[in-house]
């Protein structure tokens, strides 16, 4: 149960911080709707991204602690297989899925900044 | 093994960041180009970072065969026909292609954006400047 509370705080630490981040950043005005649309969801991204790397970290230290429970008496074989896939599984969700979530951020940042930008040009 | 997996895939990340750094194309100075250039730096880490972790890994897998084979070559390739073998080098051509390749897709479009954004609009009061060396600006 504490584990489980730990893991959510850091997550919701992580998706704050991503928020913020992403906020910032981003560089958007906030003038029409669409642009407050834009940067609410450029800011979710961000969120979601640094959630998803916090909590893949904090999932990882868990289970390399939980590992060194549960299989700490087999000679330290199995224990080497398990640590291998967790450490995997970790890497992918941080390299893959962060990467993946802020690119699009990103990407869709550039899109909105390139619109308000045309707009206050042709305005 | 846990320690080097863990240097395979970061020292393939400073590798890959590197090298974005220093030899892609360069972006136009504009408000938050800095920005744009380190979220490709990290997009082109992740994907070099990723690739170097499979590799290692089916290399590892080959060698020393064991349960670990078993969880990586699980994921896709080869029936239940295919050698162990088989199965793992498909395993790992298939996660570099899909994860890597749609990370480095991913960066390319953010450069073409942070380009075309920048120059599109900014050139309208004045021309944008180009950074001397590869992703580098201001």
């Amino acid at each position: 149960m504490g584990a489980l509370v730990v893991a959510a705080l850091v997550t919701l630490l992580g998706a704050a911080v991503g928020w913020v981040a992403a906020g910032r950043l981003a560089l958007l005005p906030a003038a029409t709707k669409g642009q407050r649309l834009a940067r609410t969801s450029v800011s979710l991204l961000g969120a979601i991204a640094g959630g998803e790397i916090a909590s893949q970290l904090y999932d990882l230290v868990h289970r390399l602690q939980l590992n060194a429970k549960l299989y700490g008496g087999f000679g330290g074989r199995l224990i080497h297989e398990e640590d291998v896939i967790d450490v995997i599984q970790a890497m992918r969700g941080v390299l893959f899925h962060g990467a993946l979530l802020i690119g699009l951020a990103t990407a869709l940042a550039l899109l909105a900044r390139r619109e308000a930008d045309r707009a206050s040009v042709s305005a | 093994m846990i320690g080097l997996t863990i240097a395979f895939a970061l020292g393939g990340f400073a590798l890959g960041a590197y090298l974005a750094y220093r030899y892609a194309p360069p972006l136009v100075r504009a408000r938050g180009s800095t920005a744009v250039g380190v979220v490709i730096c990290v997009l082109v880490g992740a994907a070099v970072g990723l690739a170097f972790m499979y590799v290692y890994l089916a290399i590892y897998v080959l060698i020393h065969a064991g349960p670990l084979s078993g969880a990586i070559s699980s994921e896709n390739g080869g029936g239940p026909t295919a050698s162990p073998d088989a199965n793992i080098f498909a395993s790992a051509v298939y996660s570099i292609a899909s994860q890597s390749g749609v990370l480095l897709a991913l960066a390319a479009g953010v450069h073409l954006l942070g380009s075309a954004g920048a120059s599109g609009v900014t050139g309208a009061s004045g021309p944008a400047k180009a950074s001397s060396a590869g992703i580098e600006v201001d």
